[in-house]
C-alpha cells in the first residue's frame, strides 16, 4: 500500500486586504513562527509545505499576495490551478472584511475555475489575539452561509490559534476538489481517475 | 483663454505658408475640427494588397491620416493614435523602409518616405503621447505647446516644417537632455555649440559639446563616456573670456569658475561673446527666484509642528562592524578621497568612467548619500528648492487620508530588521517622508514598495535628501512604477521578457507558459531587489542604480536568471521556479559589508529556507557589467515604447471588460443587449469620450474625476448635446421639428442625480427600450417623460439650464422625492399644500418592469472598486441596496402603480409630442389621424373625469346638505365608468390628474398603425454603423464653413 502511496500537489492562493496579516499566516503554518518584522509583499511570495493525509504525501504550496489595490489584477496568472483559495480579513478592520466580496469575485474572473459556484474557500478572520475587534462571528459567519457554507476560522497568527486547524481545512477541502488528480506522478499515468480536469496534468511533463 | 488664442495665433505665424495650406487641406479632407493640430505631413504609399497607393500621410496630434486620389480611387484613412497597438519599421529588399502601423487589429504598410527616419521617429513620438496621455488620463487635447521652448531651440531649425513639429523635436531634445545629465523634470534646452573642455586631471583637450540650459551648463564629450560636466548656474561665479596667458593653452576659451572654487576652461568656442553674454543672461534671472524661495522657507517654520531634519539614520545607528570590514571600508574610503582630488567632490566635477569603477566596487557608508544624491541627480532639486520639502511635510502632517492610512500601516514592515527602524526616530522619518511624498504627488500618493526604498535611503541620506531621491526615482529613473495602476513596472516587466527572449532563449521558452517572470519581477523592479535581496547586498545595486540607471536593474535581472540558468530548465512547475529563484536571492551576500556569519544573525531573513550556496553580490554586479554592460538607457528606451502601447491597450480592454461586467449586472440591460453590442456601445462612447477631450471640449465629468469607488460604468457620462446627437441617431422617435426638446425630456428621466450627465448604464437602457424592448415600456417612456417639468426656458433650443436653475431643479427633486414617497403610502389628496404646479420626477427605474428589478441585490462591483477605502457600502448581503443603482424600484410590489397620473397640460405636450413624432414621415396623413382620435378620446376622457371629480367634491360639501344628486352626475358617471373600462378612475380622482397611463395605453392599442410603430424593433447593428459615422457627419458641416470661408 504505502508503495503505491501518491503524491498530491496542492495550490493555495492567500488573498485579502493590506496589512490583515497573509504573510504572518503562512509563515506561521509553514514555519511555525511568528515574526512581526515582515517586509510588506510586494507582487507575490511563496512557501511550500509537505505532509501526510489519508495516507497521501502532500504538497501544499502556499501563494501569498500583495493587498494593495493597484497590485490587484497584475499578478494573477498564478491564480489558474489554483486548488483552494483562502480569503483574510482582519477582525479589528470592518473595511478588510467588506472587500472580502470583491477578492472573491476577482478570484473567480482570474482563476476561472470550471464550477466556480463549488469552488473551495476558506475565510480566516485574523487577529483574533487583539483587543478591538469590530467585526462579529455572527456578521462573518452569515456572509460565509449565504457565500455556500464557505468554511470559516477565527485566528490569530502571533499566538499560533487556529491556524493549523483553518489550513487542514484548506487542505481537505482543496484535496477534495482535486479528487485523486496525480499531478507529480508521471511514473504512474495509470492513476489518473478524473479525466475532466486535463489542463491541470498536463503542465507536468 | 486669451493667452490660449493669443498663443495659437503666433503658432499661425511661425508656421510657413505652404504648411499652414497643408493643414488647411488636412482638416478639409478629414473634416477635423481645427482643435485637431497638424504636426507633418509626408508624401508616401499605403500598400493595399499588392497595390502600393501614392497619397500623404498626415500627422496630428490624435491621429494619423492617409490620404489618396489617384486614378478616380480615393482612399482616406484615419488612425486614432490612442487606438495603435504595434508601430514597427521593416526594411527588406522589397519594401525598403516600411513603417507598419497596426490599429484596431488590422496592420497598415506605408513605404517610400522620403525621410523614413524622421517620419518613424514622430509616428513614435506622437504614440507615446497618446500612450502616455491613456495612462494617466489627462487630457491629450491639453498637449501645450511650449512656445518658449520652440523659439529658443527654432534658431537653428528650418522654417519649413510646422510648429507644433518643432515643438516636438525640442520637446524630445530637451528630454534627452535632461535624461542624460538628470537635470530636474522643468529643465529646458536652450542650445548646444562644440568646444573642447580641458580636463586637468589627465591635461588634455576633450572635443564635445556645451549645452546650455536655464539652470545648468552641460558638457559631454564626443566620445561618450570619456568625461561630461554638470555646472549649476546657481554656483557660478564668474564666466569670463581667457586668451593664452600661462595655464594651458587654448584658443577662443571662456573660463567659469565656481563658488566652489573651481574652474572650467573652454576653449574653440566659435562665438564666445554671444556665449558669454547670454550666460551672463541667464545668472541675471537667477538670483531673485533662490532669494524668494529662501526667504520664504526661512519665514515658514514658526508654526507648532516644527520638526528637525533627521540626519541619516546609520550615523545613529551603526552596526558594529568586524576589524576586517573596517579595515575594507578604509580602503574604499581612501580610494574615493583619491578620487576627489583628482576630479574634484561636489556636483561640478568631472564626470569620468573612474567613477563607475568605484561605484561597482561599492561606495562606502560614508560617501554614500553624498554619492547618491550627486548620481542621481536629486542634489539639483533639493538645491533649488530649498524649503521646499519642509513645506510638504507640514502640509502633510496630520492630515488623514488613504495614502496616509496605507502609509501607517507600512511603517512597520519597510525594513524591519534594521535597529533604525525599530525605534520611533525612524519610522517617524519615513512617515514624514512617504507624507510629504503623497501630498506633492497624489497621482501616485502611496504604493506599497516605496515604503521599503525610502527606509534603505533614509539609513544613508538626510530626511530631505531621501526625500529628493525619492522624487527622483519616482519622476525621472522609474517613471510611472507606482503610479496607480503601477504601468511603468508593468512595462519594464515586459521589457525584462523582451530581453531574456533574445539573450536567453532557451530559458524564456522554460518560463514563459508559467508568466513566473512577471510574478517574480515585480518585486525586482518596485523595490530595485530591496525586498528580495538581503539588504546590505541589495544596498550594492543601489549604488550602482544610482549611477547607471534604471539599465542596472535589467542587467542583474538577466544575470540572476543566467546564474540560475540551469536549476530554471529543470523546474517542473511555476512553483519550483520561484523557489529556485527565492533560494539564490536570499543567499546573495555581500563580504565587504559584513561577514556572512554576522549577516544572518542580525539581519538575515527571518526563514533560512534554502541550502543554497551562497553568491558574493560583487561578483553578480560584476558578472552584469561584463555580460550585459552593453545595455544602454537608450536601448531601453526603445523597449519600452513598443512595450507601453501594449500594455496600455490591455489595460484599457480590461477596464472595458469591467465596465461591461458592470453593466450587465443590470439586469433589464442584460436582457436586452448581448456583450458584442453593449462592446460596441461601449467603444462608440469611449471614442467620443477621447474625442472631446482631445479637441479640449471635455466637461469635468468625464472619465479623469472619476472615483473608483462608483461602479465602472460611471466612468463614461454623457451630457446631454452627447446623448442628444445619439438619440437623434438612433430614435425613430426624432424626425420632428420639437425632437430635441423631446431628447431633453427623455435625458431628464435618464439623468436621475440631476446633474446634467448620464452615465454609461443609463446611456444603456435607453437603447435597450429604443431597440428591444416591448412596446409597453416604450410607451411608458413616452409618457413618462412628459411628467418631467421643462423650465420654459430651455423648450427653444432645447439647451441645459444653467447652473443655477440645475441646483434650484435638484432640490425640487429631492422634495419632490419626498413628496412622493408620502403619497404612495396615504392617498389622500394632499397635493395643494405641496409644491404648486411641480410633479414628482420619474425614474427610469420606474420604467423598466418589475421582473428586470431586483430589489435588494446591488449591482456587483468588481474588485478594484470595493477593495477601494472610501464607502465600500452594497457589497455584503446584508448591507443596505445602493442608492445609486438604477435598479432600485420605489415600488416593488406594485409596478403599475408606478407612473402617477398626468395632468392636462402635461398630456396636451405628449399630444404634440406624438404629432411631432410622424411628422415627414411616410405614413404622416395616416399616422396624424390616428393620433387625432386617440388623442381626442383622451383628451375627452380626461376633461370629463375632471368635471366628475370637480363635482364629487361640490357633492361632498353638498352631501352633508342634502343626500340626492342631480341627473348631470349620472351622465358623466357614465361616461368616467366607460373610462374605468380602461383604467382606475379611482387614480385620476385622488391624485388631481387628468389621464393616467394605463388609459393612454389602452387608447392607443386601439390604433393598430400606432402599435405597430412603436413596436418596431430597428436593427441594433445598423443604428450602430450609423453612429460610428456619425462623426463624419458632424464634420459635413464643417466642411461647409470651411467653403464659406
Amino acid at each position: 500500500m504505502s508503495s503505491s502511496r501518491k503524491k498530491v500537489l496542492l495550490k493555495v492562493i492567500i488573498l485579502g486586504d493590506s496589512g490583515v496579516g497573509k504573510t504572518s499566516l503562512m509563515n506561521q503554518y509553514v514555519n511555525k513562527r511568528f515574526s512581526n518584522q515582515y517586509k510588506a509583499t510586494i507582487g507575490a511570495d511563496f512557501l511550500t509545505k509537505e505532509f501526510e493525509i489519508d495516507n497521501r504525501l502532500v504538497t501544499m504550496q502556499i501563494w501569498d499576495t500583495a493587498g494593495q489595490e493597484r497590485f490587484q489584477s497584475l499578478g494573477v496568472a498564478f491564480y489558474r490551478g489554483a486548488d483552494c483559495c483562502v480569503l483574510v480579513f482582519d477582525v479589528t478592520a470592518p473595511n478588510t472584511f467588506k472587500s472580502l466580496d470583491a477578492w472573491r469575485d476577482e478570484f473567480l474572473i482570474q482563476a476561472s475555475p470550471r464550477d466556480p459556484e463549488s469552488f473551495p474557500f476558506v475565510v480566516i478572520g485574523n487577529k483574533i489575539d487583539l483587543e478591538n475587534r469590530a467585526v462579529t462571528s455572527k456578521r462573518a459567519l452569515s456572509w460565509c452561509q449565504s457565500k455556500n457554507q464557505i468554511p470559516y476560522f477565527e485566528t490569530s497568527a502571533k499566538e499560533a490559534i487556529n491556524v493549523d486547524k483553518a489550513f487542514q481545512t484548506v487542505a481537505q477541502n482543496g484535496l477534495a476538489q482535486e479528487t485523486e488528480i496525480d499531478i507529480f506522478n508521471s511514473e504512474f499515468p495509470e492513476i489518473k481517475l478524473d479525466q475532466s480536469r486535463p489542463q491541470n496534468d498536463s503542465c507536468s511533463c | 483663454m486669451a493667452t490660449n488664442s493669443s498663443a495659437a495665433s503666433t503658432i499661425q505665424n511661425v508656421d510657413s505658408r505652404g504648411f499652414q495650406i497643408a493643414s488647411r487641406k488636412f482638416h478639409h479632407l478629414f473634416a477635423m475640427p481645427e482643435e485637431e493640430k497638424l504636426v507633418n505631413y509626408y508624401s508616401c504609399n499605403l500598400w493595399r494588397g499588392k497595390v502600393p497607393r501614392q497619397g500623404t500621410m498626415f500627422l496630428s496630434i490624435n491621429h494619423c491620416s492617409f490620404y489618396s486620389h489617384l486614378f478616380g480611387t480615393k482612399i482616406k484613412l484615419t488612425i486614432k493614435w490612442t487606438d495603435v497597438q504595434h508601430i514597427e519599421k521593416k526594411n527588406t529588399v522589397l519594401f525598403p523602409d516600411t513603417i507598419i502601423i497596426s490599429a484596431n487589429d488590422e496592420a497598415y504598410n506605408f513605404s517610400m518616405f522620403l525621410k523614413p527616419s524622421e517620419t518613424y521617429r514622430l509616428i513614435q513620438q506622437l504614440a507615446n503621447i497618446a500612450m502616455k496621455s491613456l495612462m494617466t488620463d489627462e487630457k491629450v487635447g491639453s498637449y501645450q505647446a511650449d512656445l518658449d521652448l520652440v523659439v529658443k531651440t527654432s534658431k537653428n531649425a528650418p522654417r519649413k516644417v510646422s510648429f507644433l513639429k518643432r515643438d516636438l523635436d525640442a520637446k524630445q531634445i530637451s528630454e534627452a537632455y535632461r535624461m542624460a545629465f538628470r537635470l530636474p523634470v522643468q529643465e529646458k534646452l536652450d542650445g548646444t555649440l562644440p568646444c573642447m573642455l580641458w580636463t586637468p586631471y589627465n591635461k588634455q583637450h576633450v572635443w564635445g559639446k556645451l549645452f546650455l540650459s536655464t539652470n545648468y551648463i552641460c558638457f559631454g564629450s564626443r566620445t561618450p563616456q570619456s568625461v561630461s560636466l554638470i555646472i549649476p548656474m546657481r554656483d557660478i561665479l564668474l564666466s569670463e573670456k581667457v586668451d593664452n596667458h600661462g595655464g594651458p593653452p587654448c584658443v577662443n576659451a571662456i573660463l567659469i569658475s565656481t563658488r566652489k572654487k573651481s574652474n572650467f576652461l573652454f576653449s574653440y568656442i566659435d562665438d564666445r561673446d554671444f556665449l558669454i553674454q547670454k550666460i551672463s543672461e541667464m545668472l541675471e534671472k537667477l538670483p531673485e527666484d533662490k532669494s524668494t524661495n529662501t526667504s520664504s522657507s526661512v519665514s515658514k517654520p514658526d508654526g507648532d509642528n516644527v520638526f528637525e531634519i533627521q540626519r541619516p539614520l546609520n550615523e545613529l545607528f551603526a552596526m558594529p562592524k568586524e576589524p576586517e570590514v573596517q579595515a575594507k571600508e578604509a580602503v574604499r574610503e581612501n580610494l574615493w578621497d583619491l578620487y576627489f582630488s583628482d576630479y574634484g567632490r561636489g556636483v561640478s566635477t568631472y564626470r569620468t568612467p573612474k567613477a563607475r569603477e568605484l561605484v561597482v566596487k561599492g561606495i562606502p557608508d560614508k560617501y554614500r548619500g553624498e554619492l547618491w544624491m550627486l548620481y542621481s541627480g536629486a542634489i539639483n532639486e533639493l538645491e533649488s528648492n530649498q524649503g521646499y520639502f519642509q513645506q510638504m511635510v507640514e502640509a502633510s502632517t496630520g492630515r488623514k487620508c488613504v495614502a496616509s492610512d496605507e502609509i501607517e500601516r507600512d511603517l512597520h514592515r519597510s525594513l524591519p530588521e534594521h535597529p533604525a527602524f525599530q525605534s520611533p526616530v525612524g519610522i517617524n522619518s519615513l512617515r514624514r517622508v512617504l507624507n510629504a511624498y503623497a501630498y506633492r504627488n497624489p497621482s501616485i500618493g502611496y504604493c506599497q514598495a516605496m515604503n521599503i526604498v525610502t527606509s534603505v535611503l533614509l539609513l544613508f541620506a538626510s530626511e530631505e535628501e531621501a526625500f529628493w531621491l525619492l522624487v527622483a526615482l519616482c519622476e525621472r529613473l522609474l517613471p510611472d512604477y507606482y503610479n496607480t495602476k503601477v504601468i511603468g513596472a508593468l512595462v519594464d516587466q515586459g521589457v525584462l521578457e523582451e530581453l531574456v527572449k533574445t539573450h536567453l532563449p532557451q530559458l524564456y521558452q522554460k518560463l514563459e507558459p508559467y508568466g513566473i517572470l512577471n510574478m517574480i519581477s515585480l518585486s525586482w523592479f518596485l523595490t530595485i531587489f530591496l525586498s528580495v535581496i538581503p539588504f546590505e547586498s541589495a544596498i550594492h545595486i543601489m549604488d550602482c542604480f544610482f549611477y547607471d540607471g534604471a539599465k542596472v536593474v535589467f542587467q542583474i535581472a538577466l544575470s540572476i536568471l543566467e546564474s540560475n540558468q540551469e536549476a530554471l530548465l529543470k523546474c517542473k512547475d511555476d512553483g519550483e521556479a520561484m523557489t529556485v529563484l527565492t533560494g539564490f536571492l536570499e543567499n546573495i551576500t555581500n563580504h565587504d559589508a559584513s561577514s556572512h556569519l554576522a549577516h544572518s544573525v542580525t539581519y538575515g531573513p527571518v526563514s533560512k529556507r534554502f541550502n543554497q550556496k551562497v553568491t558574493e553580490i560583487n561578483e553578480l554586479i560584476n558578472d552584469s557589467y561584463t555580460k550585459y554592460g552593453f545595455l544602454t538607457t537608450a536601448m531601453i528606451e526603445k523597449f519600452r515604447f513598443d512595450r507601453r502601447i501594449k500594455v496600455v491597450q490591455t489595460l484599457e480592454d480590461n477596464n472595458m471588460r469591467s465596465v461591461i461586467r458592470s453593466v450587465q449586472s443590470n439586469p433589464f440591460v442584460n436582457h436586452y443587449l448581448k456583450s458584442e453590442e453593449i462592446q460596441n456601445l461601449y467603444a462608440i462612447v469611449k471614442e467620443e469620450q477621447l474625442r472631446q477631450q482631445y479637441w479640449g471640449r471635455a466637461t469635468s465629468q468625464s472619465s479623469s474625476t472619476w472615483d473608483p469607488s462608483k461602479p465602472f460604468y460611471d466612468m463614461y457620462k454623457l451630457d446631454f448635446d452627447q446623448f442628444k446627437g445619439y438619440f437623434h441617431q438612433i430614435s425613430s422617435w426624432t424626425d420632428g421639428d420639437n425632437a430635441e426638446t423631446l431628447a431633453l425630456r427623455v435625458f431628464k428621466i435618464l439623468d436621475e442625480d440631476g446633474d446634467g450627465f448620464i452615465n454609461f448604464l443609463q446611456f444603456l437602457i435607453i437603447i435597450a427600450i429604443m431597440f428591444k424592448s416591448d412596446v409597453e415600456v416604450r410607451l411608458k417612456l413616452l409618457y413618462a417623460c412628459h411628467l418631467i417639468p421643462l423650465l420654459d426656458t430651455e423648450n427653444p433650443n432645447g439647451s441645459l439650464p444653467e447652473s443655477e436653475s440645475d441646483v434650484e431643479e435638484a432640490e425640487e427633486a429631492t422634495e419632490a422625492t419626498e413628496y412622493f414617497g408620502k403619497l404612495s403610502c396615504s392617498s389622500s389628496s394632499c397635493s395643494a399644500e405641496l409644491l404648486p404646479g411641480n410633479d414628482p420626477p420619474i425614474k427610469i427605474s420606474e420604467i423598466i418592469p418589475s421582473r428586470f428589478v431586483v430589489p435588494s441585490s446591488s449591482p456587483s462591483k468588481s474588485f478594484e472598486i470595493v477593495s477601494g477605502p472610501s464607502s465600500t457600502t452594497s457589497t455584503l448581503a446584508s448591507s443596505p441596496p445602493s442608492s445609486s443603482s438604477v435598479n432600485v424600484t420605489l415600488h416593488p410590489c406594485h409596478e403599475y402603480k408606478a407612473l402617477p397620473p398626468m395632468k392636462q397640460d402635461q398630456f396636451v405636450e405628449l399630444w404634440k409630442t406624438l404629432y411631432d413624432i410622424f411628422s415627414g414621415s411616410t405614413e404622416e396623413q395616416r399616422m396624424y389621424h390616428c393620433v387625432a382620435s386617440v388623442c381626442t378620446t383622451l383628451f375627452k376622457i380626461g376633461e370629463l373625469a375632471y368635471q366628475l371629480r370637480e363635482q364629487n367634491q361640490e357633492e361632498g360639501q353638498a352631501a352633508s346638505k342634502s343626500p340626492t344628486s342631480d341627473s348631470k352626475s349620472v351622465e358623466s358617471f357614465d361616461i368616467v365608468s366607460q373610462a374605468s373600462i380602461f383604467g382606475d378612475e379611482h387614480h385620476i380622482n385622488a391624485e388631481g390628474g387628468f389621464i393616467t397611463f394605463e388609459l393612454f395605453q389602452a387608447a392607443l392599442f386601439i390604433e393598430e398603425a400606432l402599435v405597430n410603430f412603436f413596436e418596431r424593433k430597428p436593427k441594433l447593428n445598423e443604428a450602430l454603423q450609423k453612429l460610428r459615422n456619425r462623426r463624419f457627419d458632424r464634420t459635413s458641416s464643417f466642411i461647409g464653413n470651411a467653403k464659406a470661408d
